[in-house]
């Protein structure tokens, strides 16, 4: 942000600092606990994890021995790398106040403060909702307009790998998919023979709004066991939201691709109506413990400040 | 209802035939071509029209000044515009295409290939699949030109009849792919107003 006065500055400071203690002091009485991540992360290591996360925007780093490494572009690989070879088995809560990086279009580093929590070895769907929620009261505690938009990453890879098994091909069609260009997802269905995971797909973006009307959709397609968990699931987790009244300001959305390919169960974006992005996201991410070497049950969200300070200053 | 959607157009020939297909929905009576005034606003529906340079489209529809946008696929990649792509509109159909003298060939062993192009970024993405090194020579207007005075081997170019072509001596050396008109959206602003851009998209699917 840029300031007429030194006055308007130093105040966009205070209102910074004040967002910054009530979370973590929201966070802190729900015992969580605060972690300090580190800075870089192998670069092999991290794109091989992230292949659909577009390798222009990591700022890199040469290393002295010639090994190339990236400014963390995401705090959660970072912290997981950190805390799994330790972990004693024992569920932890943990809260970050860090910077990520990206290089930005004009190629320009662009430092990102974020806020966020993760919650580790413990795998029920209580925590699943109890970090969701926490999500939620981020923005109900600011009394900013928001929306949330949930899915779970389940639904989409497996109608996905059901038909096919060529990675670009996935690729491919869940760039369609997040571009929700119903056109070129359509061109390639096109050519597909027809089975129930096809028709799924072809509706995949009339699959937003409440559940009722999810189902609804799908009421004349016969799904397989796994599709019907995720959704009996999300129904779950919609009737919790429902009974602490946010129910109007959630959507889901069962075409919601998310930009790490880490999650896997429910994930949720919160957008804020001034920002141009999501400036919360999250979900259930246990593939991601797995890769880095143990397997351990991990759901969490992260939260751009930049983006909820402006909001709460302009406010 | 009122539908509080902002909706950026690109002027010119691509935001003629848009804003014919706005009227044809019932949309857009507000706005007067004739006039230089760039903003139009429709009390009764709540929508606000905006005329912008059709580079400028995807500017104010990522940043959200405008909820959609209408604007060619072709601006789309070249900008790696992050917005959602909700509609193709069969329209403003053309092609992207490498083109240069009959006997030019695409494949200089050992040389660079020097493309001139108003596509920077669409030409380096294609060209990353094939093995042929090349040098991209931005240009912003008659690229044609390029090939002739030797300033290039070939050129990247929008195709629509050819005749531009033709009458400079250039033909088609290999297609890229199909390019037209799309309904774009603002990330945030489908989340926000979905029940708006989900009835336009509807209205317009019909047409």
């Amino acid at each position: 942000m840029t300031f007429l006065t030194l006055e308007e500055e130093l105040m966009y400071f205070a209102t910074k600092q004040k967002i910054h203690e009530q979370l973590e002091r929201d966070v802190k009485t729900q015992g969580y606990m605060l972690i300090e991540p580190s800075f870089f992360e192998d670069y092999d290591t991290f794109t091989r994890m992230n292949p659909r996360l577009k390798k222009e925007t990591m700022v890199k780093m040469i290393g002295q021995d010639g090994k190339v490494l990236v400014l963390r572009p995401d705090v959660t690989t970072a912290i997981m790398k950190q805390v799994l070879p330790k972990w004693d088995q024992h569920e932890l809560k943990l809260y970050y106040l860090s910077t990520r990086f990206k290089m930005n279009d004009l190629n320009q580093i662009e430092e990102q403060k974020q806020f966020g929590i993760e919650r580790l070895g413990n795998g029920s769907k209580e925590a699943t909702e109890d970090v969701l929620l926490r999500g939620y009261q981020v923005f109900e505690n600011m009394n900013v307009d928001y929306m949330m938009e949930i899915s779970d990453s389940r639904w989409i890879n497996t109608l996905i790998q059901e038909m096919t098994s060529d990675l670009s091909v996935q690729k491919a069609i869940k760039n369609w998919i997040d571009y929700k260009d119903r056109y070129a997802l359509d061109m390639w269905l096109r050519d597909q023979k027809m089975t129930s995971e096809i028709q799924v797909l072809s509706r995949i973006f009339d699959l937003q709004g409440t559940m009722d009307h999810v189902m609804k959709k799908l009421e004349d397609i016969r799904l397989s066991d796994t599709l019907m968990t995720i959704l009996n699931d999300l129904k779950r987790i919609e009737s919790r939201i429902e009974s602490v009244g946010y129910l109007k300001k959630t959507t889901i959305d069962l075409s919601m691709i998310s930009a790490f390919d880490y999650y896997d169960g429910v994930m949720f974006k919160g957008y804020l109506k001034s920002s141009t992005q999501p400036v919360l996201r999250g979900g259930r991410y246990d593939p991601l413990t797995e890769q880095l070497g143990r397997k351990c049950p991990a759901i969490g969200f992260t939260l751009t400040l930049k983006d909820l300070v402006k909001e709460v200053f302009q406010s | 209802m009122k539908k509080n959607l902002t909706i950026a157009l690109p002027k010119g020939r691509l935001g003629d035939v848009a804003i014919e297909k706005f009227r044809l929905i019932g949309w857009a009576n507000t706005i007067e071509e004739s006039s230089r005034q760039l903003v139009f606003y429709d009390e009764n529906m709540g929508v606000t029209y905006m005329l912008v340079k059709p580079s400028d489209v995807i500017t104010y529809v990522e940043r959200g000044v405008a909820d959609v946008g209408i604007i060619g696929k072709d601006s789309i990649l070249e900008e790696k515009a992050n917005v959602y792509e909700l509609l193709d509109l069969g329209f403003g159909k053309c092609q992207f295409a490498i083109a240069g003298k009959s006997e030019q060939s695409l494949t200089k062993k050992d040389e660079v290939l020097k493309i001139a192009t108003k596509y920077p970024n669409v030409t380096k993405a294609y060209f990353e699949k094939k093995a042929q090194p090349i040098e991209i020579i931005k240009l912003n207007g008659s690229v044609e030109l390029a090939p002739l005075v030797g300033l290039s081997d070939v050129i990247v170019d929008l195709v629509e009849t050819g005749n531009t072509l033709k009458a400079n001596g250039l033909i088609i050396l290999e297609t890229m792919m199909a390019i037209s008109a799309k309904l774009i959206s603002n990330r945030v602003s489908y989340r926000f107003k979905y029940d708006a851009i989900r009835a336009l998209v509807k209205h317009m699917e019909e047409l």
